[in-house]
């Protein structure tokens, strides 16, 4: 097990040099002069020059990047334009906040689609099982930001239930009850589309299961009903639904953009949605960066659970 | 059996939604941008003559959502389609090649990857300012890996068959041996993918511009009506629902329609019902 | 408890209920509470030297004060200049020397005194570039407001002269812009010691009412009463919050579900809903803001005057206010604001929307079978209303004339871009919402042959030299006549098709109170307070 672990380790290297340098790349996709476009048509000569420096643009590309490189790998994303202070000093509370959200959309999804899943599956064609499947049918198409506006509605405006906006009420930063006051609405809609996709792989998966031959013959054998399932169905449908709940967390970080701008929660996905409206470069670059570093992780962490579950694909 | 009930009803709607592209001008009651100041703004919809009613400029909600087809179809199409090209040519050059061509592809595919695809697509757009266009390039890019990987793995599997062998012992170019031999048997896998992704790229297309790095206004779109909605959600909240639940219905028989595509092509991932 | 003492009791309640909600302003102003206010956009300055954009100077105006200022607290049309930190002034040398003396025993928030010293470093880290903390970032402030200071004399601790290189009319005024890039306001000169020009930034002390006392990028920015203020008993308020919310649909939702009390920038939609349910709106009649069209007068068509006039008198400026905007803009037919004391005269009323005097004036300019042009416009941006349905309105009614109008719609940043360039060939026309001090002087910028918002390439004589006049102009009322004149050129030229003047409604809880329509957007939180 170490050594597949250092060996996965190793292959997360290349990648993630490959997602720096994709960032990088992404600033050069910036149209015309792209000091101008961070700091706007008003810029003075003396700022212009000020950054030209700072990003060493009179350089070569390959050197241009490695600076820019070492400066990442020692936490230095560069001067926030918009914001006026360095993107590190803002960044890492924001990465805070958005674990805080994905983490609560995640339990959600894996929690209800994996156990409703598995609830369909045995309770095949019962009344739960139809409307289930259909309602997830939906729900996997449904646009996360109609989601969000449709939560906001009924229970922020309408039922006064939930508050509409932020993380915390003014005044009670810190305080856990009011954060998970705040929690429910954007950690629902930043949930749904996932908890679909794994309520439907989660069903067709023990299913599958069910119908092979190693559980007709157990069953032939004679074996308790619970046996089967909890001993040898349940068992193999572990693997598929990790897998799938792993590809899912990376994208519930995409459906929690949505729901931090809806609900202005102060995560890394508002921070990049107000950087793309005033072109925050430096900010943009940063949080796609660390966005990648977490998916790899997770993709990495699910990949480990999946070798330690499944003897086989430890080879 | 239900199934194919459901595909049908998919694809029914499916070309309901792409003739309502089609034919936008001549089924549209009103022109989209113009103001009807007669009846007012953000009327309810059953309002006489305005079937889902006006919205915040009084403009006909029910011509801007049939103009809206305009844009959602293309901007989920063309992605598709490009992606498609673009991860056919790769996939196949280095599934075929392998060696250090293919490594260095699939790693390229890997990073890619590596970026969930929403944010991705947001910062691309972003970058690239905002516009059909651009937003149209960005949905490309995230779409490639996946392409690019599923026609890798199937060339790796064709190539190592025997009338690939029989092609090029019978004096048939490399590049020949690639299009008239490996691409018909990779397409169908790129077919089905396609159609499978259309329901999700209408909806990253109306994210995009929900997020204002899509299509710009006025130009009638669903994404930027259901934002556009906003403002008024306490006091009109079927302006933003209504554009919610078109896409929703579109995206859903997109859904339907793609996985009986799935299922007429590819008996092998035929999905559990 | 009887039966009968009970209702009593209720009723005693009920009017007590009714006095405390019916007739609210009887209740004496109150210590204590705090304020949580959506604002709209980013507030990323607060060194008051180099601070831009409208909303952040609000912060910024609450943590810092100068030497002169305008009173918000009896709203009028146009606020009075009166002393803030300076008690009293004179004008010295025929206009060339202003001296100031100097209010006794104020405290920057860190504690040091504010005194002669103090105004000369803050001036010199402006204008001098031999000062050790000379800050050339403030750049625009040297070039704007402060573009004829030349030296700053200490006299006594409590008296400073402020030396001009020429008499300069505007000069009080611009002491109290709230509109430059930079605001000529007092910072502590020991926090500029300790932390340096760039650090002092996000280490602002100043005098204001409110000290800055937590800046949470993208969040919010906390400021605390300032318990040692000269100017008691304000201000009331503990605390005030300002919550970045730069989408109006959050905004909107944050104050209906009570997590702000008060938010500005509203949708015309919103008004009567919000009114509807329960909240205060408070809106000036007129403001010091002015919505306009710039016109490419450079090539044809646009370079005839007749036409400039045939569009100023097809657009039914009225429509756009009431109609589109449902009443919370104020239509203006001149480029003179309603704060202005000129916005009586007859110029405002000279282009009223008469379709058929218009298409007389194409008909004269050989226009019969109407033109094409192209509108260059942002989709939104600080100040610019709802430009994409404004000019569909326009692109409307000039239709009607014979005038088509392509919209091409940008971005804010991507449209800045290109109207900093100036109209390009063969674009006719763009858009832009200037906002004004109490003087006339802002349209230098927009009709002088080299203003920087010059975009519609106005090259006219006889503006320029009339400037020349109105600058030199010391006496308030001289100088009013000349405004006259060069707006009654820019009028009749019609370089510009003026439109509307935001009436920047705000929108409330029912407890906030203290709240005032005044004529611009510095709204001043010392007089605000909480009703129990």
């Amino acid at each position: 097990m170490l050594q597949i672990t250092g060996r996965r380790l190793l292959s997360v290297v290349p990648i993630l040099l490959g997602v720096s340098l994709v960032a990088f790349l992404l600033m050069r996709l910036v149209p015309g002069d792209f000091t101008l476009v961070l700091l706007g048509p008003f810029a003075t000569e003396e700022r212009i020059a000020e950054l030209r420096a700072f990003y060493g643009l009179d350089r070569p590309l390959h050197i241009q990047y490695l600076r820019w490189l070492s400066a990442t790998v020692q936490g230095d994303f560069g001067q926030s334009v918009g914001y006026r202070v360095p993107v590190a000093d803002i960044l890492w509370d924001r990465v805070v906040n958005s674990l805080v959200l994905t983490t609560g959309a995640a339990l959600l999804a894996i929690g209800f689609g994996a156990g409703g899943g598995l609830l369909a599956a045995l309770r095949r064609h019962g009344v739960f099982d139809r409307t289930a499947t259909l309602v997830a049918l939906v729900l996997a198409s449904a646009p996360t930001f109609w989601f969000g506006l449709l939560l906001l509605y009924v229970f922020a405006l309408e039922l006064g239930w939930f508050p509409a906006i932020g993380m915390y009420t003014i005044g009670r930063e810190g305080d856990i009850l009011d954060l998970l006051w705040h929690l429910p609405l954007p950690a629902v809609s930043a949930s749904l589309i996932s908890l679909a996709v794994i309520f439907r792989l989660t069903r067709s998966a023990l299913l599958d299961v069910l119908s092979r031959d190693y559980i007709r013959a157990a069953r032939a054998r004679g074996l308790s009903e619970h046996r089967i399932i909890y001993k040898h169905a349940l068992r193999s449908v572990v693997p598929p639904v990790v897998n799938i709940s792993g590809l899912q967390i990376g994208f519930i970080f995409g459906s929690a953009l949505f729901a931090e701008v809806i609900f202005q929660w102060p995560g890394i996905g508002l921070l990049m949605y107000n950087a793309v409206l005033s072109r925050d470069v430096p900010v943009i670059q940063a949080v796609l960066l660390v966005i990648a570093l977490v998916f790899v992780l997770v993709n990495l962490v699910t990949d480990l659970v999946i070798a330690a579950l499944t003897p086989q694909a430890r080879s | 059996m239900a199934k194919d009930r459901l595909a049908l009803t998919g694809i029914v709607v499916l070309i309901a939604t792409i003739l309502m592209a089609v034919l936008a001008p001549w089924i549209s009651p009103y022109d989209p941008d113009a103001a009807h100041r007669e009846i007012g703004r953000l009327a309810p919809p059953l309002t006489a003559g305005h079937l889902l009613g006006t919205d915040g400029q009084a403009r006909d909600v029910l011509s801007r959502i049939i103009w809206g087809s305009r844009v959602a179809v293309p901007t989920a199409m063309v992605p598709i389609l490009v992606s498609s090209v673009l991860g056919l040519a790769v996939g196949i050059v280095a599934g075929y090649f392998r060696g250090v061509v293919g490594s260095v592809v699939m790693r390229t595919l890997d990073v890619v990857f590596a970026f969930p695809g929403v944010l991705l697509a947001v910062a691309i757009a972003a970058i690239l300012g905002p516009g059909m266009a651009n937003a149209m390039v960005a949905m490309s890019i995230v779409l490639l890996p996946f392409v690019g990987r599923i026609v890798y793995v199937e060339t790796v599997e064709v190539s190592r068959q025997d009338f690939i062998e029989a092609s090029l012992v019978g004096g048939m170019g490399t590049p020949a041996v690639l299009v008239r031999d490996v691409l018909p048997n990779v397409l169908s896998p790129v077919i089905v993918f396609g159609t499978t992704s259309l329901g999700a790229m209408i909806v990253l297309g109306a994210g995009l511009s929900f997020l204002g790095v899509g299509v710009q206004p006025p130009t009638a779109d669903w994404g930027i009506m259901a934002s556009d909605g906003r403002t008024v959600l306490a006091s009109a909240p079927w302006i933003s629902m209504v554009p919610g639940i078109v896409i929703v219905v579109v995206a859903v028989a997109c859904n339907f329609a793609g996985d009986g595509v799935r299922d007429a092509l590819d008996p092998r991932q035929r999905t559990r019902r | 408890m009887n039966e009968l003492f009970r209702n009593g009791m209720a009723a005693a309640v009920a009017f007590g209920l009714a006095l405390t909600g019916g007739i609210a302003s009887a209740q004496e102003p109150r210590h204590g509470g705090t304020l949580a206010y959506g604002i709209e956009s980013e507030i990323p300055w607060m060194d008051p030297h180099v601070v831009f954009g409208g909303s952040n100077k609000r912060v910024v105006m609450m943590a810092f004060e100068g030497l002169v200022g305008r009173d918000r607290s009896d709203p009028d049309r146009t606020p009075p200049l009166v002393g803030v930190l300076a008690e009293s002034w004179e004008v010295l040398e025929d206009g060339r020397v202003y001296r100031f003396h100097l209010r006794d025993g104020v405290l920057f928030h860190d504690g040091t005194p504010f005194d002669a010293e103090a105004v000369r470093f803050n001036f010199r880290r402006i204008i001098d570039p031999e000062f050790e903390y000379y800050y050339a970032r403030t750049e625009p402030l040297k070039a704007g407001p402060l573009r004829r200071l030349t030296d700053v004399r200490v006299i006594d601790e409590h008296t400073v002269e402020l030396v001009l290189d020429q008499p300069w009319g505007p000069f009080l005024d611009q002491l109290s812009t709230t509109l430059s890039s930079g605001l000529p306001l007092m910072l502590s000169p020991a926090a500029v010691r300790e932390h340096g020009n760039e650090g002092v930034n996000l280490h602002p002390v100043g005098t204001g009412p409110f000290e800055i006392t937590r800046y949470g990028p993208g969040i919010s920015t906390v400021l605390e009463r300032n318990e040692t203020y000269w100017q008691a008993p304000y201000p009331y308020l503990d605390q005030v919050a300002f919550v970045v919310l730069p989408e109006a649909a959050t905004r909107l939702a944050a104050l209906e579900a009570g997590s702000v009390d008060m938010i500005t920038a509203i949708p015309a939609d919103r008004i009567a809903s919000l009114e509807d349910a329960g909240f205060q709106i408070v809106m000036p009649d007129a403001m010091n803001l002015v919505w306009f069209i710039s016109l490419n007068v450079a090539e044809p068509p646009l370079d005839d005057p007749r036409v400039r006039r045939a569009i100023n008198y097809a657009i039914d400026r009225d429509g756009i206010a009431n109609d589109l905007l449902g009443g919370t803009v104020a239509k203006i037919g001149s480029m003179i604001p309603g704060t202005s004391p000129l916005a009586d005269s007859d110029l405002t009323a000279r282009y009223t929307y008469d379709p058929d005097r218009a298409r007389e004036l194409m008909a004269e300019a050989g226009h019969v079978d109407g033109f094409t042009t192209t509108a260059q416009l942002p989709t939104g941006g600080s100040y610019m209303l709802d430009p994409v349905a404004i000019m569909q309105w326009v692109q409307r009614d000039l239709a009607e004339i014979g005038i088509t109008i392509s919209l091409e719609t940008y971005d804010w940043v991507t449209y800045l871009e290109y109207w900093i360039n100036g109209l390009a060939e063969g674009v006719g026309m763009n858009v832009m919402a200037w906002g004004t001090d109490y003087s006339e002087w802002w349209l230098n910028d927009i009709v002088l042959s080299d203003g920087f918002g010059n975009t519609g390439h106005v090259e006219d004589e006889a503006v320029d030299s009339l400037f020349a006049e109105y600058e030199a102009a010391v006496d308030p009322d001289a100088a009013l006549e000349v405004a006259h004149d060069i707006l009654e050129r820019v009028t009749e030229q019609a370089y510009f098709v003026p439109i509307a003047s935001d009436r920047a409604a705000i929108a409330a809880a029912p407890e906030v109170r203290g709240l005032e329509p005044i004529p611009d957007w510095m709204q001043d939180f010392k007089y605000y307070w909480i009703a129990e």
